[in-house]
């Protein structure tokens, strides 16, 4: 009896930990939701954390068409078309690079390995700051500044030592036989790695995937000094919105633009389900 | 033979990438940091000036604030997301109804953008209508302006970073916590250690692997932080939140002193690295002597 008790009363004890935990998470995205479904007015005489009078979506319609960044009144539409033109061609590039060099790296070992993976280490978690500007330099010697292939050449490059940590870490954990038995088989590199490799794939794939999706899709810094005028990424544009000086500050737009950015990667961690945990356990054992 | 060379066709894109944009550029920066050099200046020569900019930065009060800013800042929400994030991990250990809603609630602000973050925060901190302000207000008569009130600001990024990673540092405790052998604490219990001892002699030594690279992970992103600061304050009031990566990016594009940018780019590298070695040396280090 003393036990159950004592399990009851602990139960308790987690049950009130994880509601007032999850209050403490959940709140930014309650204010978030109730301001953009407000007008201005409402917002101005109600407690922020009252519920909507009569809900309305005007200023998610303005956010998405009609919100001004600066001198363009264009709304955060033209972000989310540039931000999907970033993220496609980014995100199956650094995957291929990684998925091809991270595969041979454990098929065919050379000598370089433990340096190579020394550099790769070193290059994940250098504070990017530093290498902003001579990037800069080289990409408009090359005249890729300011255009829709730096932006996404930049994302390649920077994704590149987690993406190849991440596969080469994946097929390393591959039977050694697997790849010895397709040897004496007599199979090339790239049969071994079509016929054999891929199908073993998508577990790693699917990661990869959303792990670079994401992260792109929430880059600020590169977009804002790579991407120029005319490719810039929603993140960008929500910034501008945000933080615009002319005009009444319109915060239920600008949380309306705040969710509207934040969709695509909500969606993608509520579709992904258990597969984004294992994304994010796979990135944070990357070190 | 033929697969050696297959092989060196493969790794090219990414050797090349690494040389081209990795070590090339490095290289570039410390020669630059090596010189006097203002590219849009009246005189935009690049001249060589030995050891001045270093000397310089040692005695520069905004990037020695820069620094001493971001220890503190780490120190404050990585130690606070430790225990949160510890505490959280225990809770998951168990089984209990609604588990699942409670795991996905709690891993939700990982996938927010930190611009997002930054955006959300500002508005709960606006005065008059933020409702963090108008909380403290109405309940302790305490007025709260991030805009012009250093340590409101300080705290404010804080809890902003507690808020968005917390739930990462939960995510690898309960890895490490589910991939722990039972034996130990068995014996542990037989042999009548409370919880107490449990926890700091058998617990946390065994997942101290795991603490350190959380650790390890959280300091590099401090380090390079700049979106959802930029967002909320701007690294103000003052200087009262301009980490080190904003220092380094309001520092080197606004003013074109490359070479004195340079410079703290050199240094903010050397101590990343030395940051790292002192974590490995004091955590890890002692304790493989001793296996």
């Amino acid at each position: 009896m003393r036990m159950s008790s004592e399990k009851t009363l602990a139960r308790t004890g987690v049950y009130a930990f994880l509601v007032i935990s999850a209050a403490f998470f959940l709140m930014p995205f309650y204010v978030m939701v109730v301001t953009s479904l407000k007008t201005m007015d409402e917002i101005r005489v109600t407690s922020i954390f009252a519920l909507p009078d009569t809900p309305t979506l005007q200023a998610w319609v303005t956010a998405w068409q009609s919100a001004c960044t600066g001198l363009n009144c264009n709304g955060l539409s033209v972000g989310f078309f540039n931000s999907v033109m970033i993220m496609v061609p980014a995100t199956v590039f650094s995957i291929l690079l990684g998925a091809v060099t991270g595969y041979a790296l454990s098929f065919w070992r050379p000598k370089g390995t433990g340096l190579i993976f020394g550099i790769l280490l070193v290059a994940a978690f250098i504070p990017y700051q530093v290498f902003i500007y001579p990037l800069v330099r080289m990409l408009s010697q090359v005249g890729l500044y300011n255009s829709l292939a730096g932006i996404v050449a930049i994302h390649v490059i920077f994704g590149m030592p987690i993406m190849v940590l991440l596969f080469r870490n994946y097929y390393a954990g591959l039977p050694r036989d697997l790849f010895s038995a397709a040897r004496v088989d007599g199979g090339g590199f790239w049969v071994i790695f079509i016929r054999l490799i891929l199908p073993l794939s998508p577990p790693i794939l699917i990661v990869a995937v959303i792990l670079q999706s994401t992260h792109i899709w929430n880059d600020f810094l590169f977009g804002l000094v790579f991407a120029g005028s005319d490719n810039q990424p929603m993140t960008v544009l929500l910034n501008n919105i945000v933080n615009s000086t002319q005009g009444e500050k319109a915060y239920n737009v600008n949380m309306a633009a705040t969710i509207l950015t934040a969709a695509v990667p909500l969606i993608i961690y509520l579709a992904s389900g258990r597969w984004f945990v294992r994304g994010i356990a796979a990135g944070a054992v990357k070190g | 033979m033929q697969s050696k060379t297959l092989g060196w066709i493969l790794l090219a894109p990414t050797l090349l990438i690494l040389f081209f944009f990795g070590v090339l550029p490095f290289i570039y920066v410390v020669f630059v940091s090596f010189h006097q050099w203002n590219p849009f200046a009246v005189d935009p020569e690049m001249v060589f000036n030995g050891a001045d900019n270093f000397r310089q930065i040692v005695f520069d009060p905004a990037f020695l604030n820069s620094i001493g800013v971001t220890v503190l800042f780490v120190l404050f929400a990585v130690v606070s997301e430790l225990i949160l994030g510890y505490v959280l991990a225990q809770a998951f250990m168990r089984d209990f109804p609604g588990k699942a809603i409670f795991r996905t609630i709690h891993t939700l602000p990982l996938i927010m953008a930190p611009i997002i973050v930054g955006s959300v925060w500002k508005l709960m901190t606006t005065p008059s209508i933020g409702i963090i302000p108008k909380f403290l207000d109405d309940w302790f008569g305490i007025t709260m302006n991030i805009a012009t009130s250093a340590p409101a600001a300080f705290a404010t990024v804080v809890i902003m970073d507690i808020w968005h990673w917390t739930p990462l540092v939960t995510l690898t405790l309960i890895a490490a916590l589910v991939s722990l052998p039972s034996d130990p604490f068995e014996q542990a219990q037989i042999d009548g250690a409370n919880k107490r001892q449990i926890f700091w002699h058998i617990t946390l030594p065994m997942i101290a692997p795991a603490v350190v690279a959380t650790v390890f992970i959280r300091l590099m992103d401090a380090l390079r932080t700049v979106d959802e600061v930029w967002m909320l304050t701007g690294g103000g009031p003052g200087s009262a939140t301009r980490f080190v990566g904003v220092h380094i990016f309001k520092e080197v594009f606004p003013k074109t002193n490359y070479g004195y940018g340079s410079t703290i780019s050199v240094v903010v590298l050397y101590l990343t690295i030395v940051a790292c070695w002192l974590l490995y040396v004091t955590m890890l280090a002692p304790r493989s002597k001793k296996d």
